[in-house]
């Protein structure tokens, strides 16, 4: 049989599972996303999870319509070279390459909706931060994101929503970072220090490309005056303007700090400026932020509209069989 | 109607959510001078910080208090 319909069968075939785990490791934003994984290699790994689908597919068929699969056709399609033993006629095929397609879209569309749901389950519990194989988005993304901040400062809700903590523990003092101070190292002796602000991150280079600061400051190692002492790092220049990108080849290394800041009134009142922040009820797993119930209620009806649907569609057809 | 408006405007606004800064770390921000004070603040003192100390900024008003992180409590 011809070599690219086999093989053009064979990826379609594969492909729910590939977009499985396309769908759990990518976001729209390219910040986000973890590494890139090609293509060849999403459709190897995904295998399992196309086997998977594929036995949930065919269960679903046998048990919810009266169409019979054609294993030996499709077989035919894929392995066979003899050509006098593929015969069948053009309404056939058309009927055939239809409930192909069809079966096709649908168990991808479905993996992709699943695993979207399963994504923002793992997201709301915040699994992806307590189990490594869970994890989904690019180091970097999590360097800069409050969430692993948390986790490796060991901050209030991360421990409270992970059990080490309970509740209404350390709840006098919120601890959410309120900004990352970076000081960038670049060869010969610069020290750049300023507001971390945004960041690019290549995918498919798996590498941080630049990051921006504001509120830049350099200091020149060679003019330290007290060089055996630790933070001696001379004067400060101010760069002036509004953004300061820094591309990463020219950095060796950065340090990175988590700024936490608390307000004190005139009266000697301690507070925080939001009222998210001022909200006395500390963060439990029975009450998520509002935000990923949201998305589980979101994805949980989109669920359960398909489900709905798709019974529908399975009565109608009873009703036409029987008549 | 928030939750859809929030998943728009993230969609949209693209770069925002990348990196941690909080309300209070915006408006703080915002205010240039503030900002400079308590930045040149941190960075001529983060030894303080490092030793466990809680540096304080005055500003009109009120002040400022930076927090250093209790090393203890990491694990």
């Amino acid at each position: 049989m011809n070599f690219a319909l086999s093989t053009t069968i064979i990826i379609l075939i594969l492909l729910p599972g590939a977009i499985a785990i396309k769908a759990y490791y990518t976001s729209l934003r390219a910040k986000i996303s973890d590494r890139h994984v090609s293509f060849n290699d999403l459709l190897l790994q995904g295998l399992l999870f196309t086997i998977a689908i594929h036995c949930c597919g065919i269960c679903c068929i046998h048990m919810f319509s009266s169409k019979e699969i054609d294993f030996t056709f499709l077989y035919d399609i894929i392995v066979s070279d003899n050509k006098n033993k593929l015969q069948f006629t053009n309404s056939n095929f058309i009927v055939y390459v239809l409930d192909f397609f069809s079966y096709t879209v649908i168990t991808t569309a479905l993996s992709y909706i699943s695993v979207k749901f399963f994504k923002a389950v793992v997201h709301a519990l915040n699994w992806d931060l307590k189990f490594n194989v869970l994890s989904n988005a690019n180091h970097w993304y999590l360097i800069f994101n409050k969430q692993y901040a948390s986790r490796i400062l060991h901050l209030q809700n991360t421990r409270q929503l992970s059990g080490k903590y309970k509740p209404g523990e350390r709840s006098d003092q919120s601890d959410e970072i309120d900004f990352i101070i970076i000081d960038a190292y670049v060869a010969p002796d610069l020290l750049y220090s300023g507001v971390l602000t945004d960041f690019n991150y290549s995918p498919q280079k798996d590498e941080l490309e630049d990051i921006h600061l504001i509120f830049c400051r350099r200091r020149k190692l060679s003019n330290t005056t007290k060089p055996m002492e630790p933070h001696c790092t001379s004067t400060m220049d101010i760069i002036p303007g509004e953004l300061f990108v820094l591309p990463m080849k020219t950095i060796i290394n950065l340090n990175i700090r988590y700024i936490v800041i608390d307000k004190t009134n005139g009266i000697g009142n301690t507070s925080r400026m939001t009222d998210q922040l001022a909200d006395p009820d500390p963060v439990t797993p029975e009450k998520l932020p509002l935000d990923n119930r949201n998305k589980i209620a979101g994805w949980l009806g989109i669920f359960l509209a398909g489900a709905g649907i798709s019974y529908l569609v399975t009565k109608q057809k009873k009703a036409r069989r029987k008549k | 109607m928030s939750a859809a408006k929030k998943f728009f405007s993230r969609l949209l606004q693209g770069n925002a959510g990348n990196v941690q800064i909080s309300e209070q770390g915006r408006a703080i921000l915002n205010d240039k001078s503030l900002a400079s004070q308590l930045i040149d603040k941190i960075m001529v003192e983060s030894k303080k910080l490092e030793e466990g100390k809680d540096i304080t900024v005055n500003a009109g008003e009120s002040s400022y208090t930076i927090r250093s992180i209790p090393k203890e409590s990491a694990e």
